[in-house]
Protein backbone atom coordinates (compact mmCIF):
# COMPACT_ATOMS: atom_id res chain seq x y z
CA UNK A 1 0.00 0.00 0.00
CA UNK A 2 1.40 3.36 -0.99
CA UNK A 3 1.21 6.34 1.09
CA UNK A 4 -0.08 9.64 0.02
CA UNK A 5 2.35 12.41 -0.47
CA UNK A 6 1.16 14.29 2.53
CA UNK A 7 1.72 11.46 4.67
CA UNK A 8 5.50 10.91 3.84
CA UNK A 9 6.06 14.50 4.52
CA UNK A 10 3.92 14.54 7.74
CA UNK A 11 5.91 11.20 8.79
CA UNK A 12 9.25 12.83 7.52
CA UNK A 13 8.57 16.03 9.10
CA UNK A 14 6.68 15.54 11.68
CA UNK A 15 5.03 18.70 13.31
CA UNK A 16 5.16 19.97 16.97
CA UNK A 17 6.62 16.65 18.46
CA UNK A 18 7.52 16.79 21.86
CA UNK A 19 5.69 17.43 25.49
CA UNK A 20 4.41 19.50 27.54
CA UNK A 21 4.12 19.48 31.54
CA UNK A 22 0.68 17.43 32.19
CA UNK A 23 0.76 19.01 35.31
CA UNK A 24 0.54 22.43 33.66
CA UNK A 25 -3.10 23.77 34.38
CA UNK A 26 -3.17 25.19 31.12
CA UNK A 27 -2.33 22.03 29.27
CA UNK A 28 -5.15 19.43 28.45
CA UNK A 29 -3.42 15.71 27.84
CA UNK A 30 -5.49 13.58 25.64
CA UNK A 31 -4.01 9.80 25.76
CA UNK A 32 -5.58 7.46 23.07
CA UNK A 33 -4.92 3.95 21.55
CA UNK A 34 -5.81 1.86 18.83
CA UNK A 35 -5.95 -1.97 20.32
CA UNK A 36 -6.46 -3.62 16.88
CA UNK A 37 -3.01 -2.64 16.09
CA UNK A 38 -1.85 -1.61 19.03
CA UNK A 39 -1.19 2.63 18.26
CA UNK A 40 -0.86 4.74 21.21
CA UNK A 41 -1.06 8.78 20.74
CA UNK A 42 -0.65 11.57 22.89
CA UNK A 43 -1.98 14.92 22.11
CA UNK A 44 -1.27 17.94 24.48
CA UNK A 45 -3.13 21.24 23.94
CA UNK A 46 -2.02 24.58 25.33
CA UNK A 47 -4.91 26.52 26.07
CA UNK A 48 -5.04 30.14 26.74
CA UNK A 49 -7.72 32.04 29.15
CA UNK A 50 -9.79 33.13 26.40
CA UNK A 51 -10.45 29.43 25.42
CA UNK A 52 -8.01 29.80 22.28
CA UNK A 53 -5.91 26.76 21.67
CA UNK A 54 -1.86 28.22 21.61
CA UNK A 55 0.12 25.29 21.00
CA UNK A 56 0.15 22.05 20.11
CA UNK A 57 2.42 18.76 21.13
CA UNK A 58 2.27 14.97 20.07
CA UNK A 59 3.97 11.61 20.39
CA UNK A 60 2.39 8.53 18.57
CA UNK A 61 4.11 5.56 18.64
CA UNK A 62 2.34 3.95 15.60
CA UNK A 63 2.41 3.34 11.83
CA UNK A 64 3.03 5.88 9.03
CA UNK A 65 -1.00 7.21 8.98
CA UNK A 66 -1.37 7.17 12.79
CA UNK A 67 1.68 9.73 12.76
CA UNK A 68 0.60 12.22 10.25
CA UNK A 69 -2.81 12.08 10.99
CA UNK A 70 -1.83 13.46 14.74
CA UNK A 71 1.12 15.73 13.49
CA UNK A 72 -1.34 17.47 10.75
CA UNK A 73 -4.13 17.86 14.17
CA UNK A 74 -1.27 19.63 15.99
CA UNK A 75 -1.24 22.15 12.54
CA UNK A 76 -4.58 22.64 12.37
CA UNK A 77 -5.43 23.21 16.16
CA UNK A 78 -3.27 26.33 16.77
CA UNK A 79 -5.09 29.51 17.05
CA UNK A 80 -8.48 27.51 17.11
CA UNK A 81 -10.83 28.16 20.10
CA UNK A 82 -11.59 24.93 22.01
CA UNK A 83 -15.06 24.90 20.68
CA UNK A 84 -13.88 25.06 17.53
CA UNK A 85 -10.98 21.99 17.52
CA UNK A 86 -13.76 19.55 19.37
CA UNK A 87 -15.77 19.79 15.92
CA UNK A 88 -12.53 18.56 14.13
CA UNK A 89 -14.20 15.47 11.96
CA UNK A 90 -11.86 12.24 11.40
CA UNK A 91 -13.23 12.69 7.91
CA UNK A 92 -11.30 15.77 7.42
CA UNK A 93 -8.24 14.29 8.31
CA UNK A 94 -8.33 11.32 6.40
CA UNK A 95 -9.37 13.66 3.15
CA UNK A 96 -6.56 15.67 3.64
CA UNK A 97 -4.20 13.02 4.15
CA UNK A 98 -5.82 10.82 1.59
CA UNK A 99 -5.78 8.30 4.11
CA UNK A 100 -7.05 4.49 2.64
CA UNK A 101 -10.12 2.93 3.90
CA UNK A 102 -7.53 0.62 6.20
CA UNK A 103 -5.83 3.92 7.65
CA UNK A 104 -9.55 5.52 8.89
CA UNK A 105 -8.85 4.16 11.70
CA UNK A 106 -5.88 6.42 12.41
CA UNK A 107 -7.36 9.65 11.45
CA UNK A 108 -10.47 8.83 14.29
CA UNK A 109 -7.81 7.95 16.38
CA UNK A 110 -6.81 11.52 16.03
CA UNK A 111 -9.73 13.34 16.50
CA UNK A 112 -10.51 11.33 20.20
CA UNK A 113 -7.06 12.52 21.26
CA UNK A 114 -7.94 16.08 20.02
CA UNK A 115 -11.45 15.38 22.45
CA UNK A 116 -9.86 14.04 25.24
CA UNK A 117 -7.33 16.73 25.46
CA UNK A 118 -10.05 19.13 25.64
CA UNK A 119 -12.02 17.42 28.02
CA UNK A 120 -8.69 16.95 30.38
CA UNK A 121 -8.31 20.55 30.36
CA UNK A 122 -12.00 20.96 31.42
CA UNK A 123 -11.35 18.90 34.05
CA UNK A 124 -8.70 20.51 35.41
CA UNK A 125 -10.01 24.47 34.96
CA UNK A 126 -13.61 23.53 36.33
CA UNK A 127 -15.11 21.24 38.73
CA UNK A 128 -16.71 24.51 40.10
CA UNK A 129 -18.46 25.61 36.67
CA UNK A 130 -19.41 21.64 35.87
CA UNK A 131 -21.28 20.87 38.72
CA UNK A 132 -23.33 24.51 38.54
CA UNK A 133 -24.12 23.36 34.86
CA UNK A 134 -25.04 20.16 36.19
CA UNK A 135 -27.39 21.40 39.02
CA UNK B 1 -20.50 -22.89 24.53
CA UNK B 2 -23.71 -24.76 23.22
CA UNK B 3 -24.02 -21.02 21.24
CA UNK B 4 -20.90 -21.42 19.62
CA UNK B 5 -21.02 -25.33 18.51
CA UNK B 6 -24.47 -24.72 16.77
CA UNK B 7 -23.84 -21.56 15.07
CA UNK B 8 -20.50 -22.74 13.80
CA UNK B 9 -20.41 -26.70 12.52
CA UNK B 10 -17.00 -26.32 11.14
CA UNK B 11 -13.89 -24.72 13.14
CA UNK B 12 -10.21 -24.46 13.04
CA UNK B 13 -10.71 -26.94 15.98
CA UNK B 14 -13.03 -29.30 14.36
CA UNK B 15 -10.42 -29.33 11.43
CA UNK B 16 -7.60 -30.84 13.75
CA UNK B 17 -10.53 -32.86 15.77
CA UNK B 18 -9.86 -31.01 18.51
CA UNK B 19 -12.57 -30.00 21.43
CA UNK B 20 -13.77 -26.01 21.39
CA UNK B 21 -11.52 -25.47 24.36
CA UNK B 22 -8.70 -22.78 24.97
CA UNK B 23 -6.29 -25.17 26.33
CA UNK B 24 -4.35 -26.93 23.99
CA UNK B 25 -1.25 -29.15 24.15
CA UNK B 26 0.82 -28.09 21.83
CA UNK B 27 2.72 -31.61 20.73
CA UNK B 28 -0.29 -33.60 20.10
CA UNK B 29 -1.37 -30.33 17.94
CA UNK B 30 1.27 -30.67 15.91
CA UNK B 31 0.79 -34.30 15.36
CA UNK B 32 -2.99 -34.02 14.42
CA UNK B 33 -1.74 -31.16 11.75
CA UNK B 34 0.73 -33.55 10.32
CA UNK B 35 -1.48 -36.90 10.25
CA UNK B 36 -3.90 -34.24 8.49
CA UNK B 37 -1.31 -32.67 5.98
CA UNK B 38 -0.76 -36.36 5.04
CA UNK B 39 -4.07 -36.97 4.58
CA UNK B 40 -4.94 -34.12 2.67
CA UNK B 41 -1.41 -33.84 0.56
CA UNK B 42 -2.35 -32.16 -2.90
CA UNK B 43 0.59 -34.88 -4.28
CA UNK B 44 -2.03 -37.58 -3.12
CA UNK B 45 -4.40 -36.57 -5.55
CA UNK B 46 -2.47 -35.75 -8.43
CA UNK B 47 -4.40 -38.03 -10.46
CA UNK B 48 -7.32 -37.02 -9.40
CA UNK B 49 -9.89 -35.00 -11.30
CA UNK B 50 -9.76 -31.18 -11.11
CA UNK B 51 -12.62 -30.47 -8.79
CA UNK B 52 -11.79 -32.83 -6.53
CA UNK B 53 -7.77 -31.71 -6.18
CA UNK B 54 -9.41 -28.12 -5.89
CA UNK B 55 -11.19 -29.52 -2.93
CA UNK B 56 -8.32 -30.97 -1.47
CA UNK B 57 -6.23 -28.11 -1.82
CA UNK B 58 -8.49 -25.70 0.15
CA UNK B 59 -8.74 -28.40 2.35
CA UNK B 60 -4.79 -28.26 2.92
CA UNK B 61 -4.85 -24.73 3.17
CA UNK B 62 -7.13 -24.54 5.59
CA UNK B 63 -5.40 -26.70 8.08
CA UNK B 64 -2.09 -24.91 7.82
CA UNK B 65 -4.40 -21.74 8.72
CA UNK B 66 -5.65 -23.56 11.50
CA UNK B 67 -2.24 -25.07 12.86
CA UNK B 68 -1.01 -21.13 12.39
CA UNK B 69 -4.06 -20.34 14.01
CA UNK B 70 -4.04 -22.89 17.17
CA UNK B 71 -0.93 -23.06 18.14
CA UNK B 72 -0.24 -19.53 19.00
CA UNK B 73 -2.14 -18.37 22.95
CA UNK B 74 -2.49 -15.07 20.82
CA UNK B 75 -4.66 -15.92 17.69
CA UNK B 76 -6.04 -19.19 19.49
CA UNK B 77 -7.71 -16.55 22.24
CA UNK B 78 -8.95 -14.18 19.39
CA UNK B 79 -10.27 -17.08 17.28
CA UNK B 80 -12.32 -18.05 19.83
CA UNK B 81 -13.61 -14.92 21.24
CA UNK B 82 -14.52 -14.21 17.36
CA UNK B 83 -16.21 -17.88 17.57
CA UNK B 84 -17.90 -15.97 21.02
CA UNK B 85 -19.19 -13.15 18.60
CA UNK B 86 -16.38 -11.11 19.59
CA UNK B 87 -14.21 -9.56 17.26
CA UNK B 88 -11.17 -7.57 18.44
CA UNK B 89 -9.43 -6.96 15.18
CA UNK B 90 -12.91 -4.45 14.32
CA UNK B 91 -11.15 -1.44 14.30
CA UNK B 92 -14.41 0.67 15.78
CA UNK B 93 -14.39 -1.25 18.72
CA UNK B 94 -12.79 0.59 21.30
CA UNK B 95 -13.05 -0.90 24.53
CA UNK B 96 -12.35 1.02 28.06
CA UNK B 97 -9.11 -0.02 29.28
CA UNK B 98 -7.68 0.67 32.55
CA UNK B 99 -6.62 4.40 32.08
CA UNK B 100 -3.29 3.77 33.44
CA UNK B 101 -2.55 1.26 31.69
CA UNK B 102 -2.13 3.05 27.71
CA UNK B 103 0.05 5.82 30.30
CA UNK B 104 2.15 2.92 31.05
CA UNK B 105 2.87 1.70 27.74
CA UNK B 106 3.43 5.06 26.59
CA UNK B 107 5.78 5.65 28.94
CA UNK B 108 7.50 2.60 28.03
CA UNK B 109 7.70 3.29 24.80
CA UNK B 110 9.56 6.60 25.36
CA UNK B 111 11.99 5.03 27.38
CA UNK B 112 12.22 2.39 24.37
CA UNK B 113 12.90 5.66 22.67
CA UNK B 114 15.76 6.89 24.67
CA UNK B 115 17.71 3.68 24.98
CA UNK B 116 17.85 3.80 21.22
CA UNK B 117 19.51 6.97 20.92
CA UNK B 118 21.28 6.72 24.14
CA UNK B 119 22.42 2.90 22.64
CA UNK B 120 22.04 1.71 25.82
CA UNK B 121 22.02 -2.14 25.44
CA UNK B 122 21.23 -2.57 29.48
CA UNK B 123 18.02 -0.59 29.45
CA UNK B 124 17.17 -2.16 26.18
CA UNK B 125 17.43 -5.78 27.19
CA UNK B 126 15.84 -4.39 30.60
CA UNK B 127 12.67 -3.15 28.53
CA UNK B 128 12.50 -6.13 26.57
CA UNK B 129 12.56 -8.50 29.56
CA UNK B 130 9.45 -6.24 31.18
CA UNK B 131 7.77 -6.83 28.13
CA UNK B 132 8.08 -10.56 27.85
CA UNK B 133 7.24 -10.90 31.74
CA UNK B 134 3.64 -8.86 30.81
CA UNK B 135 3.19 -11.16 28.19
CA UNK B 136 3.81 -14.06 29.99
CA UNK B 137 0.99 -12.77 32.94
CA UNK B 138 -1.27 -12.39 30.46
CA UNK B 139 -0.78 -15.48 28.84
CA UNK B 140 -1.92 -17.01 32.20
CA UNK B 141 -4.68 -14.59 32.77
CA UNK B 142 -6.10 -15.99 29.39
CA UNK B 143 -5.95 -19.82 30.41
CA UNK B 144 -7.50 -18.68 33.85
CA UNK B 145 -10.19 -16.70 31.55
CA UNK B 146 -10.95 -19.13 29.33
CA UNK B 147 -11.27 -22.26 32.11
CA UNK B 148 -14.22 -19.30 33.20
CA UNK B 149 -15.55 -18.88 30.02
CA UNK B 150 -15.92 -22.59 29.81
CA UNK B 151 -17.82 -22.68 33.02
CA UNK B 152 -19.94 -20.20 31.64
CA UNK B 153 -18.91 -17.21 33.96
CA UNK B 154 -20.93 -14.35 32.27
CA UNK B 155 -17.91 -11.65 33.18
CA UNK B 156 -15.47 -14.00 31.67
CA UNK B 157 -15.64 -12.80 28.29
CA UNK B 158 -15.53 -9.05 28.90
CA UNK B 159 -12.49 -9.91 30.79
CA UNK B 160 -10.86 -11.78 28.37
CA UNK B 161 -11.48 -9.59 25.63
CA UNK B 162 -9.96 -6.93 27.54
CA UNK B 163 -6.91 -9.05 27.83
CA UNK B 164 -6.78 -9.64 24.82
CA UNK B 165 -6.32 -5.88 23.80
CA UNK B 166 -3.89 -5.30 26.23
CA UNK B 167 -2.14 -8.51 24.48
CA UNK B 168 -2.17 -6.74 21.54
CA UNK B 169 -0.29 -3.49 22.70
CA UNK B 170 2.38 -5.56 24.17
CA UNK B 171 2.74 -7.59 21.33
CA UNK B 172 3.12 -4.46 18.69
CA UNK B 173 5.47 -3.63 21.29
CA UNK B 174 7.75 -6.55 21.55
CA UNK B 175 7.03 -6.88 17.10
CA UNK B 176 8.93 -3.25 17.11
CA UNK B 177 12.00 -4.50 19.24
CA UNK B 178 12.35 -7.51 17.01
CA UNK B 179 12.32 -5.56 13.64
CA UNK B 180 14.54 -3.09 15.47
CA UNK B 181 17.11 -5.50 16.70
CA UNK B 182 16.82 -7.14 12.76
CA UNK B 183 17.69 -4.01 11.17
CA UNK B 184 20.64 -3.47 13.94
CA UNK B 185 21.67 -7.02 12.67
CA UNK B 186 21.26 -6.25 9.24
CA UNK B 187 23.37 -3.27 9.86
CA UNK B 188 26.42 -4.63 11.50
CA UNK B 189 26.67 -7.53 9.03
CA UNK B 190 27.34 -5.01 6.27
CA UNK B 191 29.94 -3.04 8.54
Amino acid sequence: MAYSNKVIDHYENPRNVGSFDKNDPDVGTGLVGAPACGDVMKLQLKIGDDGVIQDARFKTFGCGSAIASSSLVTEWVKGMSIEDAEKIQNSSIADELNLPPVKIHCSVLAEDAIKAAIADYRRKKGPASETEKAS
Amino acid sequence: MAAVRASSSKTYFSLLDLPLRFSVDLADLEQRYREKSRNWHPDRFSRAPASERAAVLLRATELNEAYRTLRSDSKRAEYLLKLHGVDVSDESKKPALDPTFLSDILELREELADARVERDNEKLASIKHRIASEQKQLSERLYAGFVRLEQEDPAALSELTETVFVQRYYQRFADDIAEYEEAQAGSNAVL
